[in-house]
């Protein structure tokens, strides 16, 4: 079980392919930085709604860094309530939750 | 309560990275978590220059490191190789270099690659920035 | 006594950008000092493995060539991403070392054993 961390706008390069590729069953997902703009991101909203129901992936945003972009589910992204939104504090624990992390 | 190693690769300012790994620090301690340490590779070795002059409106990063540092015991440690690449020297450094200044003071650490590989043995988890 | 183990995925190709060489020098130090090493090529990070890499000094490092001291430094699990050399028109024999290449799947259960992962 492994945590990405993901930091790269999926506007700007692959990154989330990658990512994508590499997710294992019951891994996870939490997007920082500009890896939060993945929520205006139809496809990737979608993509990461079907591995959840696949492999039961997991998706978590780091509420501040969204915050701090005012980016807080546009009308543009529909269905990002499974990605959930967690604190710093919460981001901390969840490494916890899993084996190991990979920085994207 | 668990052990947290940190691994920054990349530069203040340019990039979020190494705030979000500093804000980590702070959330895991704040948990009662402990910070085994705090490794510099590639570009994060530009956390440790001293000489780093920001605006007072600007949150300053090389502030808050040391203060971690200096409150909570956490080593702040820089891989040498990839530090004197980039600029980043010790008073030794300089001495052997024939340069006239350096940048890199205590509370940050030159150290070799080993170290990462001990930190990485003794934290549950390493978390890269 | 080192027990965990370290996994070092390698995602950009070379001499654009420094990771290639500065994660080969971190592969090396952690067999050096005994830790269990696997290294990974993804994405972009095939390129790295190609054969016949010509670069000048200023264009960066000729590391590729220290790969094949990787056996003596007993770093012996090398896995590449299949579905990334074959987006790339790369074969397993365009490579400079010997490697296994794994689809998806496969590569992934290798990265779940290793207690640290590190990307470059």
């Amino acid at each position: 079980m492994t945590l990405h961390i993901v930091t790269t706008s999926p506007f700007s390069n692959a990154t989330f392919k990658s990512v994508f590729a590499r997710c294992s069953e019951n891994d996870g997902i939490v997007l920082i930085q500009d890896g939060v703009y993945a929520l205006n991101h139809a496809d990737v909203v979608n993509q990461l709604t079907r591995l959840q129901q696949t492999l039961g992936v997991a998706c978590f945003v780091l509420a501040d860094d969204l915050i701090a972009r005012a980016n807080q589910a546009l009308p543009a992204t529909t269905n990002t309530d499974m990605i959930k939104r967690i604190s710093m504090e919460d981001f901390v624990e969840l490494t916890l939750n899993y084996k190991a992390t990979i920085s994207w | 309560m668990a052990s947290f190693g940190l691994l920054v690769t990349h530069a203040p300012f340019e990039q979020q990275h190494a705030y979000s790994a500093y804000r980590f620090a702070c959330s895991a301690l704040s948990l009662g978590h402990e910070i085994k340490g705090v490794f510099f590779y590639q570009a994060g070795v530009q956390n440790a220059n001293c000489y780093q002059a920001n605006h007072s409106d600007e949150f300053n990063l090389y502030n808050a490191w040391a203060a971690l540092s200096t409150q909570h015991g956490i080593a702040l440690n820089v891989c040498v190789t990839a530090a004197n690449r980039r600029g980043v020297i010790n008073s030794q450094d300089a001495k052997d270099n024939n340069q006239q200044g350096f940048n890199l003071t205590e509370p940050f650490n030159e150290v070799g690659l080993g170290d990462l590989v001990e930190l990485s043995q003794v934290s549950d988890r390493v978390i890269q920035f | 006594m080192i027990t965990k183990s370290l996994g070092v995925i390698n995602s950009t190709a070379p001499y654009g950008v420094s990771n290639g060489q500065e994660s080969l020098d971190l592969a090396l130090a952690a067999a050096n000092f005994g830790q269990d090493v696997t290294l990974f090529f993804v994405d972009d990070g095939v390129f790295q493995l190609l054969k016949s890499q010509q670069p000048i000094p200023e264009q960066g490092k000729h590391y590729s060539k220290t790969f094949a001291a990787l056996t003596f430094y007993d770093i012996d699990d090398i896995f590449v991403c299949q579905h990334s050399l074959t987006k790339r028109g790369i074969a397993v024999s365009d490579l400079c070392i010997q490697v296994t290449a794994l689809p998806h799947e496969e590569l992934n259960q290798q990265l779940a054993q290793l207690d640290h992962l590190m990307r470059f």
